[in-house]
Order: C-alpha cells, then structure tokens, then sequence
C-alpha cells in the first residue's frame, strides 16, 4: 500500500477536574501551591501530546507485554512501532503523532455557569496518629471541559493496520477506564473520548473500519 | 486481554449532616439571614450594584464597624435600612436549621451566646459551577482510615522522635517510586471517583454540638457548617487495578463493620446510647468530612494518649476520649419491612456529625 496518514480527531471531555502540572516555582505563599500547565497565550489549561501518549503508552504496555519491560525499548514490537524505540533501526521513529490537546469550549463553560475556568481544590492529609491536618490547594482543570484531541497514524506496512487499529482503540479504551495526568487515584483525570473522526488526509488508506471501532468504544459511565 | 480493570459502584446514603470544606467560610457581613433560609449573595455582584446606587463609601463604613456580634450591623439590617432589595444578586441560598426544631433538656448556650445566632458558616466544596459535591479523596481517605484500622491493624504506625513527640509512620504501607525497586503502591491501585453534584437543595446548615459524658451536658458551639442533609444518596465510582486491591474494595463493607464495631468499643460505648445514631440495615457505616471527631480519622487505638497530648496546650483540654461530636437536624422517618424507623433515638434531634450509610457492588463490564 502506499503511505498515508490517518489523521483521528475527536474531543477529550473531562468527567472530572483534571491536574497536568505546571510549573509552581513563582507561586505566591498561601497560593495554589501546585498549578497546572497552561497555554502561555491564552493561559487556558492544556493536554500536552506527552501527556497523552506516555500514558496511552504505559497502559497499552501493561496490558499487551508479554515479559514486564523495564525500560521502553524492551516493549513488544507491536507498541515500539507505534510509539517508537530509539533503541532501533527500524522503529526509531514511532507511526503515531500526538498532538498538544487545547481546550475549545471555554465558552460554553462560561455560560453554564463557571466562573473561572481551572479550580483550587483544598485538600488534606491528616495523621492517623496525630489527628493533626497539613493542607494543600491543588489546581484542576474543570469538570465539563472539552479538549480537541488529534492523533496522526502512519501507514507504513499495510499487513500491520489491522493490528496497529486494535491497539489504538485498546489504548483509548484503557485511558478511559484509567487516568490522565496527576492525582488520579483520588479522583482526577477521568476522561471520556468523543465525537472521533478519522479522515485519511494523504494517501488511500479506508478508514472506515477504524472509525467504526472508534465509534464502538464506549463512553465511560457516570 | 489480562483482565484488570474492576469497577464498583459505591453507593452512600448520609445518616447524618455530613460536611466537606472547601476551605472558604463566609463572614458575618457575607450573607443573609431570613426566615430559615441563609442566602449568600455574589458579593462582587452586590458591591456592583452598591456602586450604581452610590451606596459604595457607606458600605465601606459599616464593613468597617465592629460589634457583628449584634444582629443589628447584619448585611440584610444595612440593606434595608438603605432602601435596597435583600436579594438578588446572584449567589445561592442553603436551608438553616430551624432553632425552633430544636427540642430537648440537657442543653445550653455556650457562654452567654445565643445558640440561635448564626455567626461564620463554612462553606461547603463546590465546583466549578457552584454545584456541592464530594470529592474522591475525602470518601478514600475514609476508605484508607477503616483498612489502616483493619487489614494493617497489626502494623506499628507510630514513630517517635527524640523529644518525644510522635506521628504517624508513613511507610508502613508502601506508596510512590524508590530506585531499583518494583513499584509497589496499593493506594495507587484503588481508585475513587468525585461524587456525582449535588444541589443546594441538598444542603442544610448546621451548628456544632459538643456533648459531655462527663458533664452530661451538651453545649452549642458557635460553628457553622453547610452540609449535607441525612438521608440523601451520592454516588462514587472505584476502579481496582490489581487483584490484592479488588479484594480490599470487595470486602469493604466487612472491614467497615470491623472498624465501626471497634470504634463503639473503643469509644461510642462510653457514650450515651440514645445520642448514637442509627446505622441503616443492610448497609455499612464510616464517618465522612469534618466536624466527626479525631477517633474516626486515626488509628485510634495506636493514638490513643498521644492525640490528647496535643490538646494540652489549648484552652480546651481534652480530658479521656474527649466529648462527642453532634450537630442537630430534621428527625427522618423511613420504612423498613412495614415498619417505620427513626434514625435518631432522642427526642433533642442530636446526630452524629459526619456518619454514613453505604453499599458497594462490582459492574460487571465486557471487553476489558
């Protein structure tokens, strides 16, 4: 087959808050001690790719490595070709392209109702000895936020698509049931993928198959 | 695929006011006071509108005024007595519990305050969208605190330091990366969701109330909480990543009960029966947010001496196990097997701060 890209589109919508962290070097004493990243332009929270696809990477590797890899060049070969090993002649270069995640309806966010568009979340540890509270603020991307998320796939070998396809959905999948960026074990960063679009942008790839899967992938339960 | 993922539904229905703070308490010149219903206006919005009516220096005088205490310097006095509307300047308003539905005996104001007025209200956690709601890391570290007391109730959490003083040993169940080490965090492997929102519906104010076993007097307490009302049903999800988490997340109701048992041994027994509040049959029980007594958050028989140690500073000593934790709020009736059930068996209206009802079941789910 000939080269093509795939380009995937769709929206993150967060489920609840969500905290990427960001720099917190010039936070002000008594302030959100822990920021989360923002678009320097528009200071609106974002999903960087790196977020995206080092997740989307570790959950695919837990679920698919046969021997548990110590590091990521030791991945089974199906995961190094999409995401890359810079280990290998062949796969130095992965076939899948992240890209940074803005969000897009600061608008509708506005309108019903938010104030602002991340939250200082106060939270607490408490000693179990002590009873005593130490406390912290925290810094969350909103409940109801929508990301436009875009994941470039290359199409090299076509006898890898099929395979490559099910370990796309797998890992979209699996971040739904699991947790973007920090904190998620109390809460934060449950995600829901919607609205997917894939359209072949070069080449004659059919896409139709992998916009059904993706149309399959169940939105995660309230 | 390995399955790993589990999901449960963690059902909860409160049995008493419970409440989460966001941190905020509003002042006594924030917010409104009538006929059993506290507004708390948007004060920008408010100010705003002082501003268009020239009223902005005034306002600023009497903000400036002492003696709150008084009824009279409250913000619907300075309303009205400029000619302005008490309300409608966004904001929201929470139910207050009534004063009049205050019964009882053994009772009295504290020092010469009247129990009836409101002073600081803290302020319950909201979203984004103003809406109340629980967060996840509340109802786990409720979770965390019954395993603590159970499954590890063998482990030895207190370290000492040289002068004597103690805190809790965090290490004793393994959590975050070491170097050249297998990751090995059972905390990271249950995960719980924030609640489902809640509406200021949900919601009540109540006061504190301390009651002395020793004294055999309860004393109202110029503390002021939004919470949430008994009797209403939130939702959590938890997610186990791992075999040895899903166990602990199974039999969480058993472990609960473990930990609610020892807990009347070690301390509601010592208590007066009628002042426990009821648990729901069929259902768990845990104390949840503030305002439910140091017992419920510790390892309370490894802190047992050194919590009270901590008190001896202040002006209020802690003296045993200290006193019990109450708030007042509406009886509620339900039925149970044809007959109706109160869930507080005194006629003062006294609940236990912060206690719940729950129930958890796994969903079952194809693919994964």
């Amino acid at each position: 087959m000939a080269y093509s890209k795939v380009k995937i589109t769709g929206l993150i919508e967060l489920e609840t808050g969500l905290h990427i962290g960001g720099s917190s070097a010039f936070a002000a004493i008594g302030a959100t001690d822990s920021p989360v990243i923002k678009d320097p332009l528009t200071n609106l929270p974002i999903i960087p790719g790196s977020t995206l696809k080092g997740k989307v990477r570790s959950l695919l590797a837990r679920a698919f490595n046969e021997r548990t890899a110590e590091k990521p060049h030791q991945d089974t070969e199906s995961i190094r070709r999409l995401f890359g090993d810079s280990e290998s002649d062949e796969y130095k270069i992965g076939r899948l392209i992240f890209r940074d995640a803005h969000l897009t309806n600061a608008d509708e966010l506005t309108n019903k109702g938010a104030r602002t568009l991340t939250e200082v979340k106060f939270e607490n540890t408490i000693d179990r000895i002590t009873a005593m509270a130490n406390p912290r603020q925290i810094e969350r991307a909103i409940r109801g936020s929508q990301f436009k998320f875009e994941l470039i796939y290359d199409v090299q070998e076509e006898t890898d698509v099929p395979e490559d396809i099910d370990l796309i959905v797998s890992g979209l999948q699996l971040l739904e049931l699991d947790y973007l960026g920090g904190s998620g074990s109390r809460g934060y960063g449950k995600v829901d993928f919607k609205n997917f679009i894939v359209e072949t942008a070069f080449g004659e790839f059919d896409s139709t198959e992998l916009q059904k899967k993706l149309d399959e992938l169940t939105p995660a339960e309230v | 695929m390995k399955k790993t993922y589990r999901k449960f539904i963690f059902t909860m229905r409160t049995v008493a006011p419970v409440h989460i703070g966001s941190g905020y308490k509003f002042g006594t010149k924030e917010y409104i006071n009538e006929d059993g219903l506290i507004y708390f206006p948007d004060m920008g919005k408010l100010y705003q509108h002082l501003v268009s009516e020239g009223l902005d220096e005034k306002f600023e005088e009497w903000l400036l005024k002492r003696n709150v205490q008084s009824t009279k310097v409250r913000l619907a006095q300075f309303l009205k007595a400029n000619g302005q509307s008490i309300q409608g300047y966004g904001g929201y308003t929470v139910r207050m519990m009534q004063t009049t539905e205050q019964g009882g005996v053994r009772q009295h104001a504290s020092r010469d305050r009247q129990s009836t007025e409101v002073n600081e209200v803290s302020q319950f956690i909201r979203d984004a969208y103003g809406n109340p709601y629980i967060p996840g890391s509340s109802l786990k570290g409720a979770i965390r605190t019954i395993l603590l007391n159970t499954h590890w109730k063998d482990e030895n959490f207190v370290q000492r330091y040289g002068n004597g003083k103690a805190s809790e040993k965090k290490d004793v169940v393994d959590w975050g990366a070491h170097k050249n080490k297998q990751f090995d965090d059972i905390f990271n492997e249950i995960r719980v969701s924030d609640s489902n929102p809640m509406s200021n519906q949900d919601l009540l104010i109540v006061q504190k109330w301390d009651y002395s076993a020793r004294k055999q007097i309860a004393t109202a307490l110029p503390v002021y909480r939004e919470s949430i009302a008994p009797f209403k049903v939130i939702k959590f999800e938890i997610v186990t990543t791992t075999e040895r988490a899903t166990e602990l997340i199974k039999n969480l109701s058993k472990y609960a009960s473990e930990f609610y048992t020892d807990y009347k041994n070690f301390y509601l027994s010592e208590q007066p029966n009628e002042y426990v509040t009821d648990n729901l049959p069929g259902y768990a029980s845990l104390y949840l947010g503030s305002g439910s007594g140091v017992w419920t958050k510790t390892i309370f028989r490894q802190a047992d001496g050194i919590v009270q140690n901590r008190y001896q500073r202040m002006k209020t000593k802690m003296i045993g196990k200290g006193v019990m934790k109450l708030t007042k709020a509406p009886q509620v009736k339900y039925k149970f097997k044809e007959s109706v059930k109160t869930l507080v068996h005194n006629n003062e209206s006294f609940y236990e701060m912060g206690k719940v009802a729950f129930f958890i079941e796994e969903v079952t789910q194809d693919g994964l």
